[in-house]
């Protein structure tokens, strides 16, 4: 910020956050993560939470299963926010995924509490050539209701 | 009650235990440890190991008929009895690490689970970390001077996630950049710059969560809904975007969209600003976070502030507790508030 602006006369809260992350492979092909922490903003103290679990459908975890919990945010702008995601690999290169998430905030401020969103994709990968195609569905502070259909195809050349 | 339940979590754990891995369908990991258990020298089926260099020294079915006569199934014996992908990782190691068991088995005196100490909780990961290899080869100097390349051929091509020396976990995300630009030797290593690119590309940043958005596990900063909270975790992270954005990223986002800057609507909630006695979130969040109020209010939009907080003003004093600065009241940003050569 230049030291010209009104603004540098407030000063600079940072956000302070700590934690710590537990894994543990409580099967063969199912992990658990707790990633717990605080965050400290302007002497506020709030929770930063997030439980997942990750579950591979096979010993190369091409196909898995994944949930989330999440508690963050900080002051009023707490939330709690749900997730989970599948990705199925089918014959021929294919692999159907989804994905939805919910986030409720603690407090409305006159946008809506509760925005779920959720996609769901058909993917192709062979040989350096993808493709997908996506419906994807949102309720936000921005739009009430929004759908999009997304779409891709893209072909690699060599390694990163 | 208690009874009950815990049959139920047995029934249900027996039900997934395929899903969960606890029992396992299809091909096995080859059952190293039984037959080293039995005395089976490993030299004995990976015939030729401590001679020829190169091969991979694989045993083929003649090999095991020595001992199992009388196969149970026509099929090649490995075709069940190895782990899925387990032949493919072989043939990527001898391709990619510079390593000859002949040169080891001297030293080792033909104890093979000198190295191979995972035999002894089980069949799977029987590929000795590289911490194994540090046991005797004093590579830190190497390791430390990025000079990797004496046992690691391609590693860029391989793919290869390090597992013990650097671990990309905890929330990588957000420290690589740090990470990057303080030791970016040290990401060359396995990474080319296109690497980066992929991600930071010069004109258009493509995220992976925007770029690959069929693979929900594909790790990005703005995963899934990120558009319904990123107000949220703005506030809770100040200056957080900042670090990838300039401020005029939001102002142009918002205007665009009809957000701000054209009056249809106010970024703002209800209770952002009022008189004295009333919420006045406005304050708490411009302490917060003072560069996004600078996003939009900065230059002329300033006087917007000045209205309220200045000397005498019903706003108040803007200076947090303990506020001191060495610059003169004439300068900027002080004399917007401050009569000149006048201390208030």
């Amino acid at each position: 910020m230049p030291a010209t602006s009104l603004f540098t006369v407030l000063g600079d809260v940072p956000a302070q956050h700590g934690g710590a992350v537990a894994t543990w492979r409580a099967a063969p092909r199912l992990d658990v993560i707790a990633d717990l922490g605080a965050r400290r903003v302007d002497r506020e103290i709030d929770p930063a939470i997030a439980l997942r679990a990750r579950l591979r459908l096979d010993d190369l975890g091409t196909s898995s299963l994944t949930a989330e919990l999440r508690r963050d945010g900080a002051g009023t702008d707490t939330w709690t926010g749900a997730r989970g995601a599948a990705r199925i690999a089918l014959p021929c290169s294919l692999a159907v995924t989804t994905e939805l998430e919910l986030v409720i905030a603690d407090h409305d401020r006159g946008l809506g509490r509760v925005w779920p969103w959720g996609l769901a994709a058909l993917a192709w990968d062979r040989g350096g050539w993808q493709a997908a195609i996506a419906v994807e569905g949102s309720a936000s502070p921005e739009d009430r209701r929004r759908v999009d259909v997304l779409g891709q195809l893209g072909r690699r050349w060599g390694t990163p | 009650m208690t009874r009950t339940a815990i049959a139920l979590t047995c029934l249900l754990l027996a039900a997934c235990a395929g899903v969960l891995g606890l029992s396992r369908g299809g091909p096995q990991p080859f059952p190293h440890r039984a037959h080293a258990t039995a005395g089976v020298a490993c030299t004995r089926c990976h015939a030729g190991l401590d001679a020829s260099p190169g091969a991979l020294h694989i045993p083929d079915d003649a090999a095991c008929a020595t001992c199992h006569p009388k196969p149970h199934d026509a099929r090649p014996c490995l075709s069940c009895h190895a782990a899925a992908g387990a032949l493919a990782e072989l043939a990527e190691a001898r391709d990619h690490l510079v390593f000859d068991h002949q040169q080891h088995t001297a030293p080792t005196r033909g104890d093979c689970m000198r190295c191979h100490t995972g035999i002894a909780e089980g069949d799977d990961h029987l590929r000795p970390p590289m911490a194994t290899c540090f046991r005797c080869h004093a590579h830190d100097a190497a390791r430390d001077a990025r000079r990797c390349e004496a046992c690691h051929r391609g590693l860029m091509e391989t793919q290869l996630l390090p597992e013990s020396h650097l671990a990309h976990d905890g929330d990588w995300m957000r420290e690589h950049g740090a990470r990057a630009a303080s030791s970016g030797d040290l990401c060359q290593t396995c990474h080319r710059e296109a690497f980066c690119a992929d991600c930071h590309g010069k004109t258009v940043p493509a995220l992976p969560a925007t770029r690959r958005f069929a693979d929900p596990f594909a790790a990005s900063v703005h995963r899934a809904g990120f558009t319904a909270r990123h107000a949220l975790e703005a506030r809770a992270q100040p200056g957080a975007c900042a670090t990838c954005h300039a401020p005029a990223r939001c102002v142009a986002c918002h205007t665009s969209r009809g957000i701000t800057g054209d009056g249809r609507r106010s970024p703002h909630p209800p209770g952002w600003v009022g008189p004295a006695a009333a919420d006045n979130e406005h304050g708490r969040q411009a302490r917060r976070d003072p560069a996004a109020c600078a996003s939009c209010h900065d230059g002329a939009g300033q006087a917007l502030c000045v209205g309220c907080h200045k000397v005498g003003g019903v706003g108040g004093t803007p200076h947090p507790p303990g506020w001191s600065s060495k610059l003169p009241l004439a300068a900027l940003p002080c004399r917007l508030c401050h009569p000149v050569g006048r201390a208030p």
